[in-house]
């Protein structure tokens, strides 16, 4: 648990290092809520409702899933795949913590940051200025933080997933952006998953990717009923305990490969 | 100016271009997917919105995929050929001006011609097929007046597109990290990637009147509809000159300065 | 003249420190300035096919020199002309006869075989394709370095990519080549062979070179003459023979002796003559050769111990150099 917290404390002071670089994220996310809120408000100004949606619903889906979904564009893959790249792979595989509980410590501070000084200030303003809904219950809120939390564990597999298969490749950017656009799409970050055809609709539904926006959201506004959630959230659950396996199998396959080639 | 002797110059900087591309295969590859895949995420998400109505007020299905593979073509021409301007900044700094000072050729001409990212050429060629694909969905019949004004777009979208990127990217030259002002513009280009008509008189007027990147796409588009009495053929090339003379101003003004403190 | 410096000045403008938050505000709107003179009214003159060296402490102007010959710096006062031209007025014609060579910058493209660079200086410069040609080849046999060509940058080794650089100063038959720190970090064999084709440029093709460096051994086997700044003012300017002549006072004599009563001491009986080395047979002494002389000092020591060996030497152009430049500050 210390390590765990001076991990933590390290990637707090690493972003507050580069406190610019937030100011510029915080400005895109923004551009991209407004973006979507204008849409929104055009296609509303025909229509009262909208797959069960009110305007005011749809707002704070905007608003939350932009929020969400924009920590896509961070995560771990860079870092990781720049270790290699620079060959401090080893001086993080010599130390007596395993390089995954690393990893994962790093993560958990990104979150928190997010969380703190982007996550709830940022859906306070939006949600006051733009016109949004606050959580439906106090229960669902409760579930939705219990969503969101676990969602680390999904995006913490994936990057880690991300950031090895940038290892094979120089191109570890081009691989990140690839990244951040499909999980936007696909965990309901762009656009509600319902607008997507039936099939598409379903499927997706019970992907990994929607317990990182799309599950959150929908408990968020109450749209689940609490068996729902519940099942939702023992889906996300089981999508962690899978991802984390598969990921953990890649994961010792391609440090092999790294460390035989020397980095 | 010596038109010949650049061209050729233009077609030398384009055969290091390729070269370098052939270079990395597999990068050239994730490039290619990870641009093609950042760009149509907003386009899945703005199709979805729209998919609910039929279509965006009156922007059906398919004017749709016109504006945003007419915004995409020159957004990949720009990455072409007029991505070095975003290392202005780094240029600067390092005193690699100086290497192009010291040589009988523009220094404009040839910190452009530095760095060609042919990858991007590519993507424009899918860009380039979605474009005919919507024409042809749209049925709209190209004459010599749609031709002209395709031909119009390409030239004049893409002066005024990296016009403005050259104006702010420019500004390094005196102040200190200037290019962040250009990142937030680049953050701003988002909003035309839409239908502008959509957002508040503000927006439209700021992108029309303040920062012209309406004209890059967004009027074009309405202009080969025959949706705006604007007299777009007339108004592109007098808003790309504007752009482009004050690109050049700033350019030599900055350069000047250069050269009396070399910093 | 080929090139000619008269009065030549160049001032930066560095923003004042403010010192305090009140007046930080104040020069947002109202800016202080601390004005620097980075070269201070020179005057040089150099003819067609000579070899100039260049040399100062750093920060003493040299690159702010060279730049304004070059047309990348403006002067503040003074007149540079190159060919009978301003420089700064007329850069690019200028420079399509002037080569520049910088010792930690690379010309050449990171990803393409180096033969593509040069087909863009080709073009640049507007070389006729059989005179191209023709220089190629002879570059290439002159520093062997036929493989390299093909092979892109990246793959080089330091002293390769240099060989590449400098023929690339030379494709367009540059009538003056600015040299900065031209061989620097590389190893004896590199830099031989690129000393040796500098001199054959000059020789042969009677190419002018100015030479900025802090490797005195690139100094005195390319250049005849020597120009030396300090702290943007010229204090020497002439033949590196008659600088050593004028200002080479200083002489080392080093001693071997059966048992050395100076060891481990730190004073020598006779007034300006200082120890600089001494260990139990080792003696090593040094003396300005016109307030003492030789024979006088080996008389003394010979009258206590024997000597075995002796050596006198006078400083290299390095130490003069040095000597020069301390004398100079102290003024």
């Amino acid at each position: 648990m210390k390590k765990l917290y001076y991990l933590i404390r390290m990637t707090f002071q690493t972003k507050f290092a580069y406190i610019k670089a937030f100011w510029f994220n915080i400005f895109g996310t923004a551009v991209s809520i407004l973006i979507y809120y204008f849409l929104w408000k055009y296609v509303f100004q025909s229509r009262d409702e909208l797959n069960g949606f009110t305007a005011v619903e749809i707002t704070t889906y905007v608003i939350i899933s932009r929020l969400l979904s924009s920590q896509f564009s961070g995560g771990i893959n860079r870092e990781f795949s720049e270790w290699v790249q620079k060959g401090n792979i080893v001086v993080e595989l010599l130390r007596p913590v395993p390089l995954v509980f690393t990893l994962f410590g790093k993560r958990v501070g990104e979150f928190l940051f997010f969380i703190l000084f982007k996550g709830i200030p940022v859906s306070i303003l939006a949600t006051f200025i733009l016109g949004g809904t606050g959580p439906d219950g106090a229960a669902n809120f409760a579930l939705f933080l219990i969503s969101v939390f676990i969602s680390i564990g999904l995006m913490f597999w994936i990057e880690v997933m991300v950031g090895l298969i940038s290892f094979f490749t120089l191109n570890s950017y081009g691989i990140g952006y690839t990244k951040t656009a499909l999980m936007s799409i696909l965990s309901g970050g762009i656009v509600p998953l319902f607008l997507f055809p039936e099939g598409v609709e379903k499927v997706l539904d019970y992907m990994p990717f929607a317990g990182m926006v799309s599950v959150p959201v929908h408990i968020y506004l109450g749209k689940y009923t609490a068996a729902e959630a519940f099942s939702f959230i023992g889906l996300q659950i089981i999508w962690v305990a899978l991802l984390g396996i598969g990921v953990m199998a890649f994961y010792r396959f391609a440090i092999k490969k790294v460390v035989v080639q020397g980095g | 100016m010596r038109w010949k002797y650049y061209a050729k110059l233009w077609l030398c900087y384009m055969r290091i271009g390729l070269l370098c591309m052939t270079q990395y295969p597999a990068d050239t590859l994730i490039w290619l997917i990870s641009m093609i895949v950042r760009e149509a995420c907003g386009f899945i998400g703005i199709l979805a919105v729209a998919s609910v109505t039929g279509g965006l007020g009156t922007w059906g299905f398919y004017e749709i995929c016109l504006l945003f593979s007419m915004c995409a073509v020159i957004e990949a021409i720009g990455q072409a050929f007029f991505d070095n301007v975003w290392s202005i900044d780094k240029m600067i700094r390092r005193g690699e001006m100086d290497v192009f000072l010291i040589r009988p050729a523009s220094p404009f001409v040839q910190m452009l011609g530095q760095i060609m990212h042919f990858q991007a050429v590519l993507s424009m060629v899918v860009y380039v097929g979605i474009l005919a694909w919507s024409i042809h969905g749209i049925g709209l019949s190209v004459g010599v007046r749609e031709i002209v004004l395709l031909v119009e777009y390409v030239i004049f979208g893409t002066v005024i597109n990296s016009g403005i990127y050259t104006i702010f990217n420019s500004l390094n030259f005196w102040i200190v990290q200037g290019d962040d002002i250009a990142v937030l513009v680049q953050t701003c280009r988002e909003f035309v990637k839409y239908p502008l008509q959509v957002f508040p008189a503000a927006i439209q007027g700021f992108f029309t009147y303040v920062l012209p990147l309406g004209f890059v796409a967004y009027y074009p588009v309405l202009g080969l509809l025959g949706r705006t009495d604007m007299p777009v053929m007339i108004l592109l090339p007098c808003v790309a000159a504007l752009v482009a003379g004050i690109a050049a101003v700033i350019w030599r003004l900055g350069l000047k300065g250069y050269n009396s403190t070399g910093t | 003249m080929q090139i000619e410096v008269n009065h030549l000045v160049k001032e930066y403008k560095r923003k004042k420190d403010p010192g305090s938050v009140g007046k930080a505000l104040a020069s947002m709107f109202h800016p202080q300035y601390d004005v620097f003179r980075a070269v201070d009214d020179i005057n040089f003159q150099i003819r067609k096919g000579e070899a100039v060296g260049y040399v100062g402490p750093n920060g003493s102007g040299k690159s702010t020199t060279i730049k304004m010959l070059s047309g990348v710096l403006t002067p503040t006062a003074g007149k540079v002309l190159v060919n009978g031209l301003e420089p700064s007025k007329n850069r690019m014609k200028v420079n399509k006869h002037v080569g520049v060579v910088f010792g930690n910058r690379s010309v050449l493209w990171w990803d393409v075989p180096v033969i593509e660079s040069y087909r863009v200086l080709q073009q640049l410069y507007e070389i006729p394709e059989n005179r191209f040609r023709q220089n190629l080849e002879e570059f290439t046999e002159l520093m062997e370095m036929e493989e390299l060509l093909g092979t892109p940058e990246r793959q080089l080794s330091l002293g390769q990519k240099m060989k590449c650089n400098i023929a690339a100063a030379f494709l367009h038959d540059p009538e003056i080549v600015y040299l900065d720190e031209p061989t620097i970090g590389l190893d004896s064999e590199s830099k031989y062979k690129i000393r040796k084709f500098i001199r054959r440029m000059n020789e042969e093709r009677k190419t002018t070179f100015i030479v900025t460096s802090h490797d005195f051994q690139d100094i005195e086997s390319l250049c005849r003459r020597i120009i030396l700044i300090n702290h943007g003012k010229l204090v020497v300017d002439d033949k590196i023979e008659n600088v050593r002549k004028n200002f080479d006072r200083r002489k080392q004599i080093r001693l071997e002796l059966e048992n050395n009563p100076w060891n481990q001491k730190t004073v020598f009986e006779i007034p300006g003559v200082e120890i600089l080395h001494s260990q139990e047979s080792e003696l090593v002494l040094e003396f300005d050769s016109e307030e003492n002389d030789s024979i006088r000092i080996i008389n003394l020591i010979a009258e206590k111990t024997r000597i075995l060996d002796v050596s006198i030497n006078g400083q290299d152009i390095e130490s003069i150099i040095r000597d020069i430049v301390k004398q100079d500050n102290r003024k």
